[in-house]
């Protein structure tokens, strides 16, 4: 056995449990079966045999004390005392024991050797524990019943003497802490005195060998195994209640042995094995659980406790807040040990330590955070006001563009009789309606720059609906582009209308997607100048500005003209009574067409006031306005033909008859010298086209004369009467006629009769080079009738 | 109703009725074994005051149903399950006390051996080994080491146990 370190050597630990009890000599009544077998040879015993009893006395006398241990045997007797005449005899002692619990049972033990030799019996354990606890399991095979209570009922590691350590490891019976069964601290303990009185030489003995961790789990398990019961009861609470003993295990290792035994020894260390693994696993597994569900009380308990300890002990206390900021706070919190009043004073110095620091480092954060917030609440504060701005600024365009809306809708109901299906014409009255518009915005509203948003609600409400022909093409006037009105329109918003201050598109700050249109249409301003005109034909003129914007490419949108002269933007309403005062001249005139023409353009040239002020355009659409509606005026004059180009017929150029406007009327002429003549005299005359100067040559001198003499007398009393305003120097002109009459010299070639050919550049029949006289007179008659230096001398 | 007379050790002589008498199952075996006698039966161990005292308990319990042989655990339980009257009967010194449940012990009548043991019992629990000495006038006879070897081993059963020594399980080898 010296060899063999058995399942009892390993957890039984009382030494002199028995040596106790081998010198007390049975009671009289014991009978001999049950005295503890007097094994050993005992060490050191004060008390003989005898004395080691009790006596027992009446509890109101006052009890004896023994100064030292008496020699006598025999029934004690009392001095003073009544004696009991005879020892209790251990029967009775047991009977006694019985009714007893465990607990007393063990502090029994203490009184005296003798009692601890009555009580170091299993059998008074175990009637005990039957009476008291009868639904307590009888212990693991090889425990001493005291030593089972001791398991259950101590506290503190028995290993490494940790406190507060409950946790029973049945299977090895010892309690210890997690560290320790870990670490595997469970050792082979050498052989001990005592013996349990259960039947120790079993099987397991054989099987078995020496006593390891691996062995004595199987031992226990055995013993589950013939107990058949659960190895303990705080197993089943550990487990939530569930019946967690062994018994699959036990199951499964019976089955296994029986099956093994006979066989393979060495299989059934395998299985060993398996076995002590697992047990681990579980054991991990159980103290993991309740491991987390014990931190997560405590720290539950600490977040509680912690902050209201420190509102209550602190003075003055110390806020959440800076609670937050110190670490051995957060360590504390995040500690798993109970929160006692121990933990809470180290504790405290630590946060009296820190809370200056954390204080001032609170305060810090505190500003910090009010400075952010301040500067958010500003930058808000500005965004705030620049969107009221801009929200102003939008109320008053909005505004200003309903009355915009409104012009445009009185000139469009008024004018829109020109309207016509040609798209020339059409593009003019749309070209005159734009810049009108634009001079009535800026008439009403003169600091207020035109939101290209206005011309698209008018291209939306007013001009859409008017049918013009769609295909119309407009050229931008800043890069090559040519497009539809309304893709012009997104061009100019697009690429040229100016940003730079323009007003924040308020519903696109907002990013509503209602308004996702990619164009700034409130930003992007309407320039000054008309951006675009009618493609493929020079017919809309430049706007009558000073500056010579049409040639620069990237030109900047005009924000207000310097040289804009006052009286342009009621341009239109000036021309159109200077070309009735006109019309009125010649109203009444009994003469042929071609005279009211003349006297007609020569009275226009006298009524302008100033130079270059009058775009074509204008003229154009008014004429074209008159002809449609002529009103009270005979405007048939207008549409006379022998009208020719002077560029024309100055370079000698000549052009296919058909298209010569030899035949058209001034609006033709116009048509045409814008289409033909107007980007050459564009880039010859820098300072601009004076359309009077350079568009116009009226039928030749042979013509009027032959015309003046064709007249009536009275008629020609009334045509001179007219041209007294004009000045018309007919008187001159008479002169030249008539010399030109008698005169040897070959009649002229009447322009009316001019063909223009390209293959033929002279027309049939061969002139004869246009002689200075000729040329003279051409002159003479055209400075007379056109009068077209007056602006000079006005200027001058 | 017969009588049958006892003989104390001191030498009175009590007559009881024969029922009564037979509450110990010593003087019902003895009477089953021996027949009638007429002389009085010799009780040894058992003075008169004491054996009055029993056969006072015994006249009292005489009509308790005889105690089932397996009601070990239920009436047995508790040690504070003492009825009223027993528990009066029992108020008498200790010396007496440990009399009479020597004298139910020879005369094997178990309710009142129980009786007595439960009071003894009720005595002892929830006192002080030291109290338990005292009372019972207990001498200890441990040395210091040995009782603080023995108090270590059931720490578990004092009455506060704030921190467990560590068990020195290589020293006490």
């Amino acid at each position: 056995m010296e060899d063999f370190w058995t399942w009892n050597d390993l957890v039984f630990d009382f030494p002199d449990s028995q040596s106790s009890m081998d010198s007390t000599p049975p009671s009289p009544g014991m009978p001999p079966s049950l005295s503890p077998e007097p094994e050993q040879a005992f060490k050191r015993r004060k008390v003989d045999n005898g004395l080691s009893g009790f006596q027992i006395i009446p509890s109101d006398r006052r009890p004896i004390q023994y100064a030292r241990p008496r020699k006598s045997s025999g029934p004690l007797t009392l001095r003073r005392a009544k004696p009991i005449k005879s020892h209790i005899p251990y029967e009775i002692w047991l009977n006694i024991f019985s009714f007893c619990t465990p607990q007393t049972l063990a502090k029994l033990r203490r009184v005296n050797s003798t009692f601890k030799s009555f009580i170091d019996d299993e059998r008074v354990w175990a009637t005990s524990r039957r009476s008291n606890f009868p639904h307590f399991p009888e212990p693991i095979y090889g425990y001493p019943e005291n030593y089972m209570w001791n398991l259950w009922r101590g506290m503190g590691c028995m290993i490494c003497g940790a406190a507060r350590v409950k946790k029973v490891y049945w299977t090895w019976g010892v309690r210890m802490c997690f560290e320790c069964f870990k670490d595997g601290r469970m050792k082979a303990r050498p052989l001990l005195s005592f013996r349990p009185p259960f039947p120790p030489p079993s099987i397991a003995d054989e099987i078995y060998g020496p006593g390891d961790f691996c062995q004595n789990a199987k031992k226990c398990l055995r013993h589950c195994y013939i107990s058949g019961r659960s190895v303990t009861t705080e197993r089943d609470i550990y487990y939530g209640g569930e019946p967690a003993y062994w018994r699959d295990e036990v199951q499964t290792f019976k089955d296994e042995y029986f099956r093994l035994k006979d066989e393979d020894p060495e299989v059934l260390k395998v299985f060993l094995e398996f076995e002590r693994n697992r047990t681990v696993e579980l054991m991990k597994t159980a103290k993991t659980v309740a491991r987390r569900e014990e931190i997560a009380a405590i720290r539950k308990q600490r977040n509680i406790s912690i902050p209201e300890k420190c509102k209550t002990d602190f003075d003055p206390p110390i806020s959440e807040e800076v609670l937050g900021l110190m670490p051995s706070y957060l360590s504390a919190l995040r500690s798993g040990s109970a929160f006692t009043e121990r933990a809470w004073k180290t504790l405290a110095k630590k946060l009296q330590a820190e809370r200056k620091g954390a204080e001032a480092e609170y305060n810090s954060k505190q500003a910090h955070k009010r400075k952010l917030l301040q500067d958010a609440v500003d930058r808000k504060r500005k965004e705030r006001q620049k969107e009221c701005q801009d929200n102003k600024a939008l109320q008053i365009i909005k505004l200003a563009m309903e009355n915009l809306i409104n012009d445009a809708k009185e000139c469009v109901l008024t004018e829109a009789g020109v309207l016509l299906t040609d798209p020339t014409q059409s593009a003019s009255f749309l070209m005159e309606t734009l810049g009108y518009v634009w001079r009535s915005w800026h008439r009403s509203n003169p600091h207020l720059p035109l939101p290209m948003r206005g011309i698209f609600y008018l291209w939306e409400t007013l001009f859409a609906e008017l049918a013009i022909p769609l295909d119309m093409e407009f050229q931008c006037q800043f890069c090559e582009r040519r497009a539809g009105f309304k893709a012009m329109l997104s061009h100019i918003a697009e690429g040229h209308g100016n940003r730079e201050e323009s007003v924040i598109s308020w519903h696109r700050a907002r990013g509503a997607p209602k308004y996702a249109d990619p164009l700034d249409w409130d930003g992007a301003l309407w320039p000054e100048v008309l951006p675009f005109s009618p493609a493929g034909s020079k017919f809309t003129p430049r706007l009558s500005c000073d500056q010579h914007w049409c040639l620069a490419k990237s030109y900047p949108v005009v924000k207000q003209s310097p040289g804009r002269k006052s009286g342009v933007t009621t341009e239109t309403t000036v021309l159109r009574p200077r070309i009735d005062r006109c019309l009125r001249l010649v109203d009444g005139l009994e003469v042929p067409p071609m005279f009211k023409l003349a006297t007609f353009l020569a009275n226009l040239s006298k009524e302008e006031t100033f130079p270059g002020s009058h775009d074509l355009n204008s003229v154009y659409y008014e004429i074209l306005r008159i002809l449609r509606a002529p009103a009270d005026h005979n405007v048939e004059f207008l549409r006379s033909g022998d009208l020719f180009c002077k560029i024309c017929v100055e370079n000698k150029t000549l052009l296919p008859s058909d298209s010569h406007p030899g035949s058209g009327g001034f609006l033709q002429l116009i048509e045409h010298f814008f289409e033909n003549h107007h980007a050459v005299i564009e880039l010859e005359k820098p300072d601009g086209l004076n359309w009077r100067k350079d568009m116009v040559l009226l039928p030749g001198p042979q013509d009027i004369k032959s015309m003046y003499h064709k007249l009536s007398d009275a008629k020609r009393k009334e045509w001179d009467r007219a041209n007294e305003t004009t000045e018309l120097d007919l008187e001159s002109c008479k002169t030249k006629i008539e010399e030109e009459h008698a005169g040897n010299r070959p009649q002229s070639l009447p322009m009316s009769q001019w063909k223009y050919n390209k293959q033929v550049p002279i027309p049939q029949p061969p002139p004869t080079p246009v002689s200075p006289f000729r040329d003279s007179l051409d002159s003479v008659l055209w400075d007379i009738a056109i009068q077209m230096d007056l602006s000079e001398s006005l200027q001058a | 109703m017969s009588e049958i007379k006892l003989l104390s050790s001191d030498q009175a002589t009590i007559t009881v009725e024969k029922s009564v008498a037979e509450r110990s199952i010593l003087i019902k075996n003895m009477l089953e074994d021996v027949g009638e006698v007429t002389e009085a039966i010799p009780i040894p161990n058992v003075n008169e005051n004491v054996l009055k005292k029993v056969i006072e308990w015994c006249e009292h319990h005489k009509g308790d149903p005889p105690a089932q042989a397996d009601d070990d655990s239920d009436s047995r339980k508790k040690s504070s399950d003492i009825d009223e009257w027993d528990q009066k009967f029992m108020q008498v010194d200790q010396e007496m006390l440990f009399e009479i449940i020597l004298a139910a012990n020879y005369l094997d009548i178990k309710p009142l051996l129980d009786v007595g043991c439960k009071t003894v019992a009720n005595m002892i629990k929830g006192k002080s080994p030291e109290e338990i000495r005292k009372t019972f006038n207990i001498q200890n006879d441990f040395t210091p080491d040995e009782e603080e070897q023995i108090r270590r081993e059931n720490e578990w059963a004092e009455e506060s146990v704030p921190r467990s020594q560590p068990l020195d399980i290589d020293e006490a080898c």
